[in-house]
């Protein structure tokens, strides 16, 4: 894992990787609207759909972070 | 939720910044855009995972996978469930304020966590040649009364034996 991290540094413009976990009631939908309204957002973040943010645990984040992921966005 | 994460990722080494949590109604397309474009642009100035912590970066990644399995240990599963539970049974919304929380966590959840942790580290270090006691404590950097608690634990469970100052796997 250590290599991959190296190995995206290196390349010029560092392209994080983001794991975002979303309400389908509130930010999934700002997300729906965003996209529907044509706003441009860095394209980073790869999303899980929760039903609800309370659903999340912490053991869902620790284990982005295990598999790689350099960052964990909540939207609630 | 958010609170036991950062603490535990401090704990491992990694900035808690990498954990955010935000809010933006269904309706606020335009907030949502900002809120993940300033995010982003936080992360790359962090940098990445591991490589970002500096020499300490393979350290926290093990710390991070130690963290991981010890998250699932049903002592800390209970901890943080009786943590939660005294808010609620409080009944008082003006409760959950974030100084309240962080002292919950930091005093409920954090010392079992991290014992946990450690110990899941220890297992994952020791190599089949077994590993010296100083040189462990040190790769840990667990403090030494922390570190004897841990290995007593762990010889007594019967996971680890201890031959002389070398710990091998059981």
């Amino acid at each position: 894992m250590s290599q991959t991290n190296e190995m995206s540094n290196d390349i010029k413009g560092f392209d994080p990787k983001i794991l975002g976990f979303f309400c389908h009631w509130c930010c999934y939908a700002a997300a729906d609207s965003a996209g529907v309204a044509r706003y441009q957002y860095p394209p980073n973040i790869r999303t899980i759909r929760v039903m609800c943010t309370g659903r999340l645990d912490f053991r869902f984040v620790l284990e982005a972070f295990r598999c790689g992921v350099d960052g964990v966005f909540t939207g609630g | 939720m958010a609170e036991t994460c950062r603490q535990v990722l401090k704990d491992c080494g990694v900035s808690p910044e990498r954990l955010s949590l935000k809010w933006a109604s269904a309706s606020e397309g335009p907030r949502y855009v900002q809120m993940v474009t300033e995010y982003v642009r936080h992360i790359k100035t962090l940098g990445s995972l591991g490589s970002a912590e500096g020499e300490a970066g393979q350290d926290a990644l093990t710390r991070l996978d130690a963290a991981g399995a010890a998250s699932a240990v049903s002592k800390i599963r209970t901890a943080y469930g009786n943590m939660a539970k005294k808010f609620h049974e409080a009944n008082n919304p003006d409760a959950y304020t974030p100084e309240a929380m962080e002292t919950a966590v930091r005093e409920k959840v954090m010392p079992g966590f991290r014992e946990e942790r450690l110990g899941q580290e220890v297992l994952m270090r020791l190599g089949a040649e077994g590993i010296a006691g100083s040189l462990l404590c040190g790769l840990l950097g667990a403090k030494e009364d922390e570190f004897e608690k841990v290995m007593t634990g762990l010889v007594k469970k019967g996971k680890v034996k201890a031959e002389g100052e070398i710990f091998k796997p059981a």
